[in-house]
């Protein structure tokens, strides 16, 4: 980076790890309602 | 893992992101709706399983059309 302030996408380090956290608790809540679907589609029909 | 988003811009991610899940999900939803054990809007029942009964009847005697 040219200088210690200035980045690629203009967030600081703090905003970085700051979106990162949401970014991956987001994902997390995110991902649980596939998975609940998933599960109980295959407890209704197998599809192996 | 944070420092990724000094390489991306967390704003097209998002966009780019639910889009292509969006996407995904209807791509996989009509696949299922394509297959005949997953099609759930062709089910009899729409949760139990349906039995129907069908029953043969064979000509004993030839038809008189052949």
């Amino acid at each position: 980076m040219a200088s210690d302030q200035e980045t690629l996408t203009g967030l600081t380090r703090e905003e970085a790890q700051e979106f990162h956290r949401l970014f991956v608790k987001g994902a997390i809540a995110m991902s649980l309602a596939p998975f609940l679907a998933h599960i109980s589609m295959w407890l209704y029909k197998p599809w192996l | 893992m944070w420092k990724m988003w000094l390489l991306f811009d967390p704003r097209r991610v998002l966009v780019l992101l639910t889009v292509f899940l969006f996407s995904l999900a209807v791509l996989i939803h009509f696949i299922l709706l394509s297959t005949e054990r997953y099609n759930w809007l062709e089910q009899p029942g729409p949760w139990g399983g349906g039995n129907a009964q069908i029953e043969v009847v064979n000509p004993t005697e030839p038809s008189a059309l052949v």
